[in-house]
């Protein structure tokens, strides 16, 4: 079969991605083989799109994919075709230790919205700055900065305040 | 960024699970790469339709290709009488399936636009494999409101395909969509991709220099395109050396087949950042 246009670029970049979007996606589900779906999905999704990747924030813009593939991956978790299978497998083996964090640190994050949770944990895990968090989330770098400043005022608030610590743990727990 | 800012990225970090993947990843993670390589390459046709990417993205993902409810062998030809669209209520929401992938896609559009909906219906030249399944999907942005979701036949899934072979709209969806249905090509009809036999001929073609190329190409009646580069840009006839040789291929129309070429018949690397100077993702540890 002959490769694609643009194949050469897409190898490089799924090189140079593929341990971030990796990590990316065994940090949100729950089993980590659901990983690589996520990641198969996500790079499937930039094979085809390849053109339209932006050359600069190629990395971003692949964060804004894996979003959306998650958000579709969790509405309906259903097996669509066999790419990633030897991955799925491997991942199997994968495990996820939960960080060791005073509780009320984790339940005042957890008690955001989960919009606020992701543009929180976009930026400290996934290292994205303003300019990459608006390519993520599509929307405009001003936008981008205004539901960044709004989400660390409202974690700011929940790590201050006792009481909607204890009633966002009374929700979830 | 302010003190107080970095201070809260800290605490969030800390809230970071520590991953550990095991070493065998890694090599599955090539496999990966190679199995999405092999699907079908993108296209000038998909690259015609610009989307809001974050927003079409999972509705792409999920039509990562297809499996026929429909006959393969389907004749284009005048539309039938009956339906082109198959539409079921259920409670919000309105499920479409093709049951005329030959029919006139304006048909299908009048069908959707009664029910309110602004999607439209495109039908697109497909390998037989192809014909009455979702090849390419476009949405608009929704803003994160009501979307589309794909029907899939679960039990006809190709091995590097999706199932889908229709969708579900809700009924307050807001945006546009198009959505892509193969349909069986017009006798001479270029397929999206090129024929086995297309991506045959432009195969033997790999290894070869650019002279010979070039003679075999014009004996059959065709012209070459050709890229270079790890950045795989176009290079015009007169900038590549005859000498080159050809690492790569693919037909893009029945008389012109793109040429990857490079000096040493190798596909060029990107020049790469020193080992130091990779970024790693914190929590993720080999072993």
């Amino acid at each position: 079969m002959a490769r694609a246009p643009s194949a050469a670029r897409f190898e490089a970049l799924y090189r140079d991605c593929y341990q971030d979007l990796l990590g990316y996606a065994l940090r949100r589900v729950e089993r980590p083989e659901a990983a690589a779906d996520v990641v198969a999905d996500t790079f499937l999704v930039a094979w085809r799109r390849i053109d339209e990747i932006p050359d600069d924030q190629a990395r971003p813009w692949l964060f804004g994919v894996a979003r959306n593939v998650l958000a579709n991956h969790q509405r309906a978790d259903r097996r669509r075709a066999d790419l990633g299978a030897r991955l799925r497998r491997e991942l199997t083996e994968a495990t996820t230790i939960e960080p060791a964090v005073p509780p009320e640190i984790a339940h005042a994050f957890r008690g955001l919205p989960e919009g606020d949770q992701e543009v929180l944990r976009l930026v400290a895990w996934e290292g994205l700055t303003a300019e990459d968090l608006a390519v993520a989330l599509g929307c405009s770098v001003n936008a981008a900065r205004i539901r960044l400043h709004r989400a660390r005022r409202r974690f700011a608030e929940a790590l201050r305040s006792p009481s909607l610590t204890s009633r966002s743990r009374s929700h979830r727990d | 960024m302010t003190d107080v800012d970095e201070e809260q990225d800290h605490l969030v970090r800390l809230l970071s699970p520590t991953v550990h993947v095991p070493p065998a990843a890694q090599a599955a993670g090539d496999e990966l790469l190679r199995d999405i390589l092999d699907t079908r390459p993108p296209t000038p046709w998909r690259r015609r339709l610009l989307v809001s990417v974050p927003a079409v993205a999972g509705l792409a993902a999920a039509a990562i290709a297809v499996s026929a409810l429909l006959p393969t062998s389907t004749p284009v030809g005048p539309a039938p009488a009956s339906a082109a669209l198959s539409f079921t209520e259920a409670p919000g929401y309105l499920i479409v399936t093709i049951k005329d992938p030959a029919a006139d896609p304006q048909r299908y559009r009048e069908e959707l636009a009664r029910y309110g909906l602004n999607i439209k219906i495109e039908l697109v030249p497909a390998d037989p494999e192809d014909v009455g399944k979702v090849v390419f999907e476009e949405l608009g942005d929704t803003g994160g409101g009501p979307t589309l979701e794909p029907i899939e036949d679960p039990g006809r899934c190709t091995a590097n395909g999706t199932c889908e072979v229709g969708f579900k709209v809700p009924l307050n969806f807001r945006s546009y969509a198009i959505v892509a249905f193969g349909r069986t090509p017009l006798p001479g009809e270029f397929v999206d991709g090129g024929s086995d036999q297309q991506n045959a001929d432009a195969e033997k073609l790999v290894g070869k220099r650019v002279t010979e190329a070039r003679r075999l190409l014009s004996a059959q009646g065709k012209t070459a395109e050709y890229r270079v580069g790890w950045k795989s840009v176009a290079a015009t006839e007169a900038q590549v050396p005859g000498d080159w040789i050809v690492y790569d291929t693919a037909p893009i129309s029945n008389t012109v087949v793109v040429l990857w070429v490079s000096a040493d018949g190798k596909a060029p690397d990107k020049p790469r950042p020193s080992q130091s100077g990779q970024i790693i993702a914190p929590s993720v540890k080999a072993g």
